[in-house]
């Protein structure tokens, strides 16, 4: 059956049974790897996309439930030679071992900053309790995500101040 | 009438089975035969050739082999460090391969803190011994001694000013030869690159989607 989604601001047409979990549909059809299968079952966090600003685990939702809606990904967030600021903080902190992990808790992280640009600490942990790492970098993910709420802030200051 | 068969069952009967299966690999190990020739430092001693860790194009391109993988504990970076360094080249200037089955060394498995104990040590003397190589091309083209000579930035320049690119010293360099056991490595004092916290280069692939 054909499924029109909305990826990282482009609509596009896949052909697959409407139960796909969307991780699938990203990975298998439209290339995009940031997402990550970990259990596949919801409790690992490492498929972890936005879907209209909300963070999901993209292993367990089917793509038929995500028709006109605005799914992004790691990649709609910025490039390696573009990148957004929760990636510039990712790189500047270091914040990754493996990076399995890292993909969903930057989804996570995103999502939780879109709606609090200032989060608290606690906030941030409770934003992240759905996202596991076993690498162990977790205090330089936190670290990482309070230096983005820092960059998105100045570059929205930029943006009213230019704009 | 139905036969019974729950895990202790099949634990009980497949038992000899398992054992005998899990012994034979390690005196496959055991048996395995020593290398012929002088005993060279790290890996080197299984794969004895310089060009299977280090091979320069006429260009100048730099590519350094290992045979162990990135998993996130930064060998990329630690490598490049290691061979950048006794190349007397940047960082940036080397392009790594890790664990191709097709063309990097067969070192086993990535564990036990084993890959800059071995392979880095690898690296590392192959890496002091092409430089060597390449100064005393230099010198042969140049016609003075190879501790006359500075090497940087992939070009070898002599006492006079004459300069000559590791492309082109490369091109007349023939690294399928086996590394020998010592090595001029580049003595603490004068390292530039090993002992600095470098970026991980795997870092911004992975946190844009990217290959890392």
């Amino acid at each position: 059956m054909a499924i029109t989604l909305d990826v990282n601001g482009r609509t596009q047409e896949v052909d697959t049974d409407p139960a796909t979990p969307l991780l699938y549909v990203l990975r298998d059809y439209l290339k995009l790897n940031a997402a990550k299968f970990g259990c596949g079952l919801g409790q690992c966090g490492s498929c972890t996309v936005m879907v209209d600003g909300q963070a999901v685990f993209s292993c367990v939702t089917p793509v038929m439930t995500l028709e006109g809606r605005k799914v992004t990904t790691l990649e709609g967030l910025g490039t390696i030679d573009a990148p957004a600021p929760i990636q510039t903080a990712f790189i500047e902190v270091q914040a990754a071992q493996c990076g399995y992990c890292i993909p969903g808790m930057m989804m996570s992280a995103q999502a939780l900053l879109q709606k609090n640009p200032q989060p608290s600490e606690r906030e941030i942990r409770d934003a992240l309790r759905t996202n596991l790492c076993r690498c162990g970098t977790h205090m330089r993910i936190l670290a990482a995500i309070r230096r983005a709420g820092e960059l998105m802030k100045s570059a929205a200051a930029e943006k009213a101040g230019t704009g | 009438m139905t036969q019974d068969i729950n895990r202790r069952t099949i634990l009980k009967a497949g038992g000899a089975l398992i054992v005998s299966f899990s012994i034979l690999p390690a005196w496959a190990q055991e048996a395995a035969q020593p290398a012929p020739g002088p005993k060279l430092p790290g890996s080197l001693n299984d794969e004895r050739f310089l060009d299977s860790w280090i091979r320069i194009d006429a260009e100048g391109k730099i590519v350094v082999f290992t045979g162990k993988a990135e998993l996130g504990q930064g060998i990329k970076t630690a490598l490049i460090q290691v061979a950048a360094e006794e190349l007397e080249v940047e960082p940036a200037d080397i392009a790594l391969v890790t664990a191709d089955t097709g063309r990097t060394a067969d070192e086993g498995f990535t564990a036990g803190s084993q890959s800059m104990q071995n392979s880095g040590t690898a690296i590392r003397n192959a890496a002091a011994q092409v430089r060597e190589l390449l100064l005393a091309k230099a010198a042969e083209k140049f016609g003075t001694g190879s501790g006359e000579l500075k090497a940087a930035e992939k070009v070898i320049t002599a006492p006079d000013g004459r300069k000559a690119g590791y492309g082109e010293l490369a091109a007349a360099i023939d690294l399928h030869i086996e590394a020998k056991p010592q090595s001029m490595l580049k003595a603490p004092g004068t390292l530039r690159i090993i002992g600095k916290s470098l970026p991980r280069v795997d870092i911004p692939a992975k946190v844009t989607g990217g290959i890392a």
